[in-house]
């Protein structure tokens, strides 16, 4: 059982100047990272002794504009502590390494983020058409200035 | 519903026809009222209301109104829920399995034109008069029992009034 003390030394010293912003207030602690060392950090979360974080409870994107967020949620079966992971990509053509080799559960959350927002899963074995209608040929509807067929935008209220 | 359809035509022709043809109708208008069997299907949380009101404390059974799992057996459908893009399709295939005469209760905002779906959204249909055509709308969100209740009346009245050649879809369009 580590407390969060301890993630954030162990976070620290294993990548440091790559985790930019830790925010350890329980419950919901998180650390903010560099995109490029994702596979590198679910690989020691899920494999170092005090850790033990190899359960992944979702994947979240978020549109912020200038950039796409990504969210990860990751806790421990074990030692029932828990980890939010958020790092940011390109907004359009963004490229991201896929964690599927380490924790099967991103595969369909991350397939689900490539349709969603067009960000790709690189290294990820099964990219293809998830939850949008098989025909679908109008790009990514989760971006904020999505416009599509029949798309109508809520009028502003005064 | 071949031959139904050419009836009236025959009928017409004899002498007497005319008497024959509408008590005909009103019989088979009243038999077909008083008989609507339903398609269970719901894609959201309308459907909760619709088996509320199939259940005891509302009772459709007191309409001879019964489920059943077919489209083959079916006389009518109630859209009870949201219909996305991707469910559109299907709802269509639903409904052309339905045998003739077969009327739809759009039921609910999001059956009737997207409900709270409406704006901002890229997955859902906007109206399921936009793949099947609707018999009676029913607005609310959901609707309660009363008014799915109201609806299968209205619907009733409407089957009443029916002619003897209006039976197909051809004809109702
Ligand atoms: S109209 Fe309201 S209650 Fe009915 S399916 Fe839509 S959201 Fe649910």
């Amino acid at each position: 059982m580590a407390d969060t003390a301890t993630i954030t030394q162990l976070l620290t010293q294993r990548f440091p100047g790559q985790v930019t912003a830790l925010d350890m207030v329980p419950p919901q602690t998180a650390a903010t990272v560099d995109p490029a060392i994702v596979s590198e950090l679910f690989a020691f979360l899920a494999e170092n002794a005090d850790l033990k974080m190899n359960y992944l409870s979702a994947i979240s994107g978020i549109d912020r504009t200038d950039h796409i967020e990504i969210v990860y949620f990751v806790s421990s079966l074990e030692y029932k502590h828990k980890l939010t992971v958020k790092t940011r990509v390109e907004r359009i053509g963004g490229k991201i390494n896929s964690i599927q080799h380490i924790l099967p559960a991103a595969n369909w959350f991350e397939r689900e983020i490539w349709e969603l927002f067009g960000v790709d899963f690189v290294g990820h074995p099964d990219l293809r058409r998830f939850l949008l209608p098989d025909d679908w040929n109008q790009g990514n509807p989760m971006l904020r200035d999505w416009e599509g067929e029949d798309f109508i935008r809520m009028p502003e209220v005064q | 519903m071949g031959v139904i359809s050419k009836l009236p035509v025959v009928l017409e022709r004899m002498p007497m026809g005319t008497v024959v043809a509408t008590s005909l109708e009103k019989v088979l208008n009243e038999g077909r009222a008083s008989s609507l069997w339903y398609l269970l299907f719901g894609t959201a949380c309308c459907a909760i209301e619709m088996m509320c009101t199939g259940a005891s404390r509302y009772d459709f059974d007191r309409f001879g109104m019964f489920f059943r799992a077919s489209p083959r057996q079916a006389d009518l459908m109630f859209v009870a829920g949201t219909i996305t893009h991707k469910m559109a399709p299907r709802v269509k295939l639903l409904y052309e399995q339905m045998a003739e005469p077969r009327y739809v209760i759009a039921m609910g905002g999001c059956a009737c034109n997207g409900g709270p779906f409406h704006y901002d959204t890229y997955a859902v249909l906007k109206g399921v008069d936009k793949v099947i055509p609707v018999d009676v709308y029913l607005p609310g969100c959901p609707p309660r029992p009363e008014s799915l209740l109201e609806a299968c009346l209205k619907l009733q009245q409407k089957i009443k009034k029916q002619k003897l050649g209006e039976w197909s879809s051809d004809i109702r369009g």
